[in-house]
């Protein structure tokens, strides 16, 4: 869904923000680009995909050297 | 031991000559203050100088010595950390603004280990506003010692400055994005975002916590090695230090690195000009004359989304993390409220979105690193760039909306590491034209950073580069 600058807006001011209408545009551009980015990886490719964690490397990726 | 050149002197040589009592730590050190004394005015490098307190360090350390105790390689060294490690009664500023009078009353975990090894603290080094930005209106601009009119990159901006300008041996960065590498590369320096968990983070004012690192820029590997030791290990007081061994990083620095496989990613190597290109070519060429092999190979995921998912995860935890200051968010520079505000709307949906992309990029990196020993390219784009006018560097990202949403998706070479914790260093390879440094970046797999640190180690003393310093 795309960020209207009405949204963007009510979001911040909830966030106790009292931004400027340049802050509210360029807040919802940039989501937008962000959204946009992310919306071109199907959704079926991510079923079977756990989020990321917090500790990435704990369980270290790749195979240790001999 | 008479100190003529403090540029050109490794910590691997000052502790030799401390050991052997040929050189004092109290000498060395006040060689250091008198360094920042006399071109720090220009260079800016550090908001707060600790030079009694330096001093008395290095008195401990000489009668340490005197008495036969050895703390290891730096023990008497002189060095300095960014102004976000926690150092107890000394002034902490996260280059802000908010903090500006904000004493800690604990170090943070890695001052504590450099402490314990017998280093010698001789200040904090300028930094971006909370790591992050793109200037600091508060403390002013950090200037490359290589061209004065030049940025030193950033945001661990004067800790690659003050160990270039050889104001300290080395100093401790952190790294969300590229923190580290890129303040390596910008001032011909040596700079390891070590793997995720190997450096305990507590005590170091978070950016985004899952993606933070901590790490040591110096002005050779052997030295990045020797203070990798110093610091890395298990902290109960990092949810995310990982209980792993700790190998001597110094030791394992031969330089045979024949049938090491060394692969190059497109999306790791595209983009960079012409200058950063022809450089980084070269380097290839080196490293197969050592005997490495070396194969071209693609990482598609990770050229597509590590720029989007790397901001939503940032920006996202940013917010949480600056939750107690919003009411004072209008101190902060543009940028910085810009990233904030966009991880205020950011919904969950897409913060997980971008976590599960998180997977798949790394996924797509240990898959290359079952193929190859290490990955390498450059670590910038382009050399560093000159200091943007006052009027520029106030603007949000990129000039507002369309260049801040452009530059919102970009490729990083180096946040692509942050994002899946595998160790990556720079390593200097070069000079553009304009007599501009550039570095090479490698990169391994988790907690094989002996391995990134001995392929770095080993292009180092094949070339010249490490040998040349500033003419302050």
């Amino acid at each position: 869904m795309a960020m209207t600058p009405e949204l963007a807006r009510t979001l911040l001011e909830r966030a106790g923000l009292s931004p400027t209408d340049d802050q509210v545009e360029s807040t919802a551009s940039v989501y937008n680009a962000l959204a946009e980015r992310l919306a071109t990886m199907p959704e079926a490719k991510l079923e079977s995909v756990e989020p990321h964690q917090i500790q990435p490397t704990r369980r270290p990726g790749g195979r240790r050297r001999k | 031991m008479p100190i003529t050149d403090l540029m050109s002197m490794t910590i691997a040589e000052a502790a030799a000559a401390i050991r052997s009592r040929q050189l004092s730590p109290v000498d060395l050190t006040q060689a250091c203050l008198d360094q920042v004394e006399r071109h720090d005015g220009k260079i800016n490098a550090f908001l707060t100088v600790l030079g009694d307190q330096a001093l008395a360090a290095a008195r401990r350390a000489e009668q340490e010595i005197g008495r036969g105790r050895d703390r290891g390689p730096m023990h008497g060294i002189p060095y300095a950390v960014k102004d976000i490690y926690n150092s107890k009664g000394v002034r902490t500023t996260i280059g802000s603004s908010v903090f500006k009078d904000n004493v800690p009353d604990h170090d943070s975990t890695a001052v504590r280990n450099l402490d314990r090894a017998g280093g010698v603290l001789l200040g904090k080094n300028h930094c971006l506003e909370f790591a992050s930005g793109n200037h600091n209106a508060l403390y002013g601009e950090v200037h490359n010692p290589w061209n004065l009119d030049h940025t030193p990159g950033g945001s661990s901006s004067g800790s690659g400055a003050s160990v270039a300008a050889g104001m300290v041996f080395g100093s401790m960065g952190s790294c969300t994005g590229g923190s580290i590498r890129g303040p390596a590369s910008h001032n011909s320096i040596v700079g390891l975002k070590p793997t995720y968990g190997l450096v305990s983070r507590f005590g170091v004012f978070p950016l985004s916590w899952s993606i933070d690192h901590a790490g040591p820029m110096t002005r050779t590997v052997e030295d990045c090695a020797i203070m990798l030791g110093a610091v890395a290990g298990y902290d109960a007081q990092d949810p995310s230090s990982a209980r792993v061994p700790i190998p001597d990083y110094q030791a394992a620095l031969d330089r045979n690195i024949r049938g090491i496989r060394v692969g190059i990613p497109r999306e790791l190597n595209d983009g960079a000009s012409p200058e950063v290109a022809e450089l980084v070519q070269r380097a290839i060429v080196v490293l197969q004359e050592l005997g490495a092999e070396v194969t071209e190979l693609s990482l598609p995921v990770t050229g597509e989304y590590t720029g989007a998912t790397g901001n939503i995860i940032t920006w996202s935890e940013m917010a949480q993390v600056h939750a107690p200051w919003l009411d004072r968010l209008d101190e902060y520079t543009p940028m910085v409220q810009q990233k904030v505000r966009l991880g205020l709307v950011a919904p969950s949906t897409m913060y997980h979105k971008a976590q599960q992309l998180r997977r798949l990029i790394q996924a797509e990196i240990v898959e290359a690193l079952q193929q190859v020993d290490v990955l390498i390219g450059p670590v910038q784009t382009t050399p560093p760039g000159p200091i943007r006018p006052a009027s520029i560097r106030g603007a949000a990202p990129r000039g507002g909306g369309g260049g801040a949403a452009r530059g919102a998706i970009d490729m990083s070479y180096t946040r692509t590491f942050n994002l899946t914790g595998q160790p990556a260093v720079s390593v200097p390879c070069g000079f553009s034209p304009e007599g501009l440094p550039v570095g090479l970046q490698i990169a391994g797999r988790a907690f094989e950073d002996d391995l990134v640190l001995k392929v770095a180690h080993a292009y180092e003393q094949a070339t010249e580069w490490h040998t040349m310093h500033p003419k302050l």
